[in-house]
């Protein structure tokens, strides 16, 4: 059999500012139909576009500012104007509502989505314009008046489309059988968002690495979180394989590596082995854009005067290739596991996922550079209680490694700071585990000075119900020797 | 079991809410598992 290293080559992310798809968030959602007003308290509390654009976290996120201003800017970092308005756009676009909801017709392909023909006629020639959506604006969407429209929702056999706080809707998404819970619009719409954030993180890797053509690419691997199927089989899956149509990678075919919000490791594990066997020499990992988790802690925000922060969609992508001599290898015999047998408490979960692949490569804190887990921003979980996500974490694994005897335990007061990463991505569970950091990575092991960075996450199983243990994955990515 | 009497849980019944980045239910049933208490509800919550 053959054996090639596995490398990052490369990785892009995309925000889409999305305030009237917040409504239909799954925690906006239920509160909206059992409170009507709660919409007119949430819209009134929706960041514009610039306002999202200039937020602190997503320019990191995208890569346009540094991860250490998270340290030099005082909180609150909404409602500040953007300091560098000119920074270049490192990772990926910020991309508008309405483009996306455009885009979301156009990937529609059973042409459930109807869009008002005056809001297709405003966003077409943007759509045709712009090298990012070209590829995917290849096709019409279904189109309607405005009387027609209205009569569509008076059915009410589905959900209508708006952007922004625009009271007027531009669209509707009708359920696609009555008799089948798999497929309502609601789901429909969500596992559109997840296809389009995904195609465009894709697109944004093609554009800023040329060597990958659309051709070149022979798998994608989906770590999103969503479940495409029907009533017969929720969840059949293969996400992976629309969007990698929809993104045009015409040789590709892929599939979905499912894990909670941990499935980007054992994605990222999945496609460096198929690289490793030379099953592929090129495979994709794509995560795309969580729905239900858009305004999850909106009534917490509402009710300390914040904007509703959970306004964004996010998604990113990584090339993982043959080594080309330059870019990060994922280091295969790194990968740690969180076993059945293993306890769920946090510290266990570490030992397992982080101390044990230590322990086997012999390493200690001194040799690891950046350890990187869940990258919640905490300016939207703190208010909701749910404090400091990856200071919680980097605490316990703090004091993991000392008890492993990692590191000393003088250094566990400066650890995050040190050797962690500060929260900066929206509350998309998959997102936040390590895959936001990937583009990151990638450039701190290639132009920065970084030497390695060790990557974990947690998936929380209990939430289905199936079993009540966690599950977590871990994997070294090293700058190239 | 040092503690039982002090925290009086015995015949009582028990709800765990745990936390996923905290403490979770596993480990609540475990430390609670022998003061003589019912467990009727036990979960663990993921706030992110």
């Amino acid at each position: 059999m053959a054996s090639f290293t596995p490398v990052v080559n490369g990785a892009s992310s995309v925000l889409i500012h999305a305030p009237g798809l917040v409504r239909y968030g799954s925690k906006p959602w239920r509160e909206i139909q059992d409170r009507p007003s709660r919409l007119d308290e949430l819209q009134k509390s929706l960041q514009s576009h610039e306002q999202a654009e200039a937020y602190l976290p997503n320019r990191v996120f995208l890569g346009q500012t540094p991860i250490s201003s998270l340290y030099e800017v005082e909180r609150p970092w909404y409602g500040r104007p953007s300091p560098l308005a000119n920074d270049r756009r490192a990772f990926g676009d910020f991309i508008d509502e309405r483009s996306f909801v455009g885009l979301v017709a156009l990937a529609d392909v059973f042409k459930h989505v109807s869009l008002f023909e005056g809001f297709w006629q405003d966003i077409s020639p943007r759509l045709r314009a712009v090298p990012l959506f070209q590829p995917l604006a290849t096709v019409s969407p279904s189109l309607v008046t405005r009387d027609r429209l209205r009569a569509d929702i008076a059915k009410g056999d589905g959900i209508a489309l708006f952007t922004g706080t625009d009271s007027q809707p531009i669209g509707w998404i009708r359920h696609a059988h009555h008799e089948d819970g798999s497929l309502t619009a609601n789901v429909l719409l969500e596992n559109l968002c997840v296809k389009v954030s995904a195609a465009l993180a894709v697109r944004e890797l093609l554009m800023r690495h040329p060597a990958l053509s659309e051709q070149k690419v022979d798998y994608v691997l989906s770590c999103s979180e969503e479940a495409v199927g029907d009533r017969y089989q929720r969840g059949g899956g293969n996400l992976a394989k629309a969007v990698a149509e929809f993104a045009g990678c015409v040789l590709a075919s892929g599939m979905d590596i499912k894990n909670f919000c941990a499935a980007p490791i054992p994605a990222l594990v999945t496609g460096a082995a198929l690289v490793h066997s030379g099953v592929f020499e090129n495979v994709v990992v794509v995560g795309g854009a969580s729905l239900p988790k858009l305004g999850m802690k909106f009534l917490y925000h509402l009710e300390k005067g914040m904007p509703v922060l959970e306004d964004v969609l996010a998604a990113a992508a990584v090339w993982i290739g043959r080594d080309d001599g330059k870019s990060p290898v994922i280091n295969l015999a790194s990968v740690g596991r969180h076993p059945v047998r293993s306890g769920a408490a946090l510290d266990k979960q570490l030992k397992a996922i982080v101390l044990e692949p230590m322990e086997r490569l012999d390493l200690t804190a001194a040799s690891v550079d950046r350890f990187v887990t869940e990258l919640h921003n905490p300016e939207i979980t703190v208010p909701a209680n749910g404090g400091d996500i990856p200071e919680r974490n980097y605490k316990m694994l703090a004091a993991v490694l000392v008890s492993g005897g990692k590191m000393a335990r003088s250094e566990m007061q400066d650890f995050m700071k040190r050797k962690g990463v500060p929260g900066f991505a929206p509350t998309q569970g998959h997102i936040a585990s390590a895959l936001a950091y990937l583009p990151h990575a990638h450039r701190e092991l290639t132009e920065g000075e970084a030497r390695n960075c060790f990557l974990f996450a947690r998936a929380s199983l209990f939430l289905g119900q199936m079993t009540q243990l966690s599950d977590g994955m871990s994997v070294l990515l090293a700058r190239h020797p | 079991m040092a503690g039982t009497k002090e925290l009086g849980l015995a015949g009582k019944k028990l709800i765990i809410l745990g936390e996923r980045d905290g403490v979770p239910a596993q480990t609540i049933e475990e430390a609670v598992g022998d003061l003589g208490a019912e467990i009727v509800y036990s979960t663990t919550q993921c706030f992110v």
